[in-house]
């Protein structure tokens, strides 16, 4: 069946986008893969529906992004927020810019709240289109760059203080 | 322009106009404060761009997913999206029946099993209380089959016969499924009461900040947060020291993404918690 063709295809070629998006939203490995596979499980459930199978890629990544928030609320809910200033004081100019390592800002990516979290890594990680990422999301275009905004300035705060 | 003005991330992610960028460069070109931030922010979103797109070890995830679908064919989701949960389950009985090698005592094959279910409910409010007792162990004799078809549907899963293995494996998903919508009409049905309660409440004794922040927190659940807010806003102007309500209101701003806003309340709770402590230890 074409279809079930179609659906082999987007298996083979989304899995390894949706397992990253997934193990960097939980760090847990075999979390991350039991979510790519229900998520692809959804999808075979809808596949059938042809706007699924026109936008497979970004369906198949919201349906993630959402289950991992799910997990992540249920684990370790409101993670590091209080920590968070809203502007962080500039460090003294003659202070050498330090680079944290990818590792690092994995881990500062990961206990950033919701939505920043979420919009920034559909941003850097998954390489979306502002406009994409709103749809995603389900919120307005202007919104998502003022979270992704934010979200650089959480970041900076969380690494560099 | 002072340092306090300036936008570095925006600047930085091509969000400000033409007019807004020049003068944050111009403002950039003469203080060397500012200048090392945007350093420090442009060597992050550097980093940010090196975050991991794909996996490359994704290959068995895949091989998972394509085992799964292939094993099952497509499942019958019309089934799943019955009208009532009770229908699903005695049309998955009824299915069960067809597993060669299951007893399924009770199945029957062609019944339309939601009137006799239907019936059955009817009587738990006979005149008779025979007729009550009757219909209640029907009901929940009901429940036994139930159970007895999970314990035999595993049974048929390790059937060496591929078909059958099938069947089984899409009844036993059919019975989870049903189950999982049972207890989601459940848990809104039990929602819908405990806010019929507490709007009874807060109509019965509307200066009690404990009924609002109540129901403030089943708006939290439901994910109303407008409405959260509005309640946990009463909550406070009835009793200022209420930190719960405080919090309650900070999670909901947070909701709406007002980071601010849950900021400005969750410090005062830490300000009505310090205040408390401070009146705890005075002495008595």
């Amino acid at each position: 069946m074409p279809e079930e063709a179609d659906f082999e295809t987007a298996v083979r070629d989304y899995a390894p986008r949706l397992l990253a998006l997934a193990r960097l939203m939980l760090g847990e490995a075999h979390e991350a893969e039991d979510v790519v596979q229900d998520a692809f499980a959804k999808a075979w459930a809808r596949w059938d529906d042809a706007d699924v199978r026109a936008h497979a890629l970004p369906w198949l990544l919201t349906v993630v992004k959402n289950r991992c928030i799910d997990l992540g609320r249920v684990r370790t809910p409101d993670v590091g927020f209080e920590r968070l200033p809203e502007k962080p004081a500039p460090p003294p100019p003659d202070e050498p810019v330090h680079t944290a390592t990818l590792d690092q800002v994995i881990e500062a990516v990961r206990r950033l709240p919701e939505p920043y979290r979420t919009v920034l890594l559909l941003r850097y990680s998954q390489k979306l289109a502002y406009e994409e990422i709103a749809k995603a999301t389900g919120v307005p275009l202007g919104t998502v760059k003022s979270q992704i905004s934010r979200a650089v300035r959480l970041l900076r705060a969380e690494i560099n203080p | 322009m002072t340092c306090t003005d300036v936008r570095i991330e925006d600047f930085l992610l091509g969000f400000l106009d033409a007019g807004e960028a020049a003068e944050v460069e111009r403002h950039l070109a003469s203080c060397s404060v500012c200048a090392a931030e945007r350093d420090r922010v442009r060597a992050l979103l550097d980093r940010l761009e090196e975050l991991p797109m794909r996996e490359a070890d994704a290959a068995p995830v895949a091989a998972a997913v394509l085992a799964r679908t292939r094993k099952k064919r497509k499942l019958t989701w019309e089934v799943l999206l019955m009208p009532t949960a009770a229908s699903v389950l005695f049309g998955v009985i009824a299915f069960i029946a067809l597993v060669p090698q299951q007893p399924a005592t009770t199945a029957k094959q062609d019944a339309p099993h939601a009137k006799e279910i239907d019936k059955l409910v009817e009587k738990l409010s006979d005149a008779d209380v025979a007729e009550r007792d009757k219909a209640e162990k029907a009901i929940v004799d009901l429940a036994k089959d139930l159970s007895h078809a999970f314990i035999a549907l595993e049974k048929a899963k390790k059937s060496g016969d591929a078909e059958v293995v099938a069947r089984a494996e899409r009844a036993a998903k059919a019975l989870r499924d049903a189950i999982a919508a049972l207890a989601t009409a459940s848990k809104s049905d039990d929602a819908a009461e405990r806010m019929a309660a507490l709007d009874k409440r807060i109509v019965d004794n509307p200066k009690d900040p404990t009924a609002w922040l109540e129901r403030a927190r089943l708006r939290l659940e439901q994910k109303k947060w407008q409405d959260a807010i509005a309640d946990c806003t009463r909550a406070i102007e009835l009793d200022p020291m209420l930190a719960e309500a405080f919090l309650a209101r900070a999670t909901a701003r947070e909701g709406l993404e007002d980071l601010a806003g849950a900021i400005e309340d969750k410090n005062r709770v830490r300000i009505i918690e310090e205040m408390r402590a401070r009146m705890d230890e005075r002495p008595k």
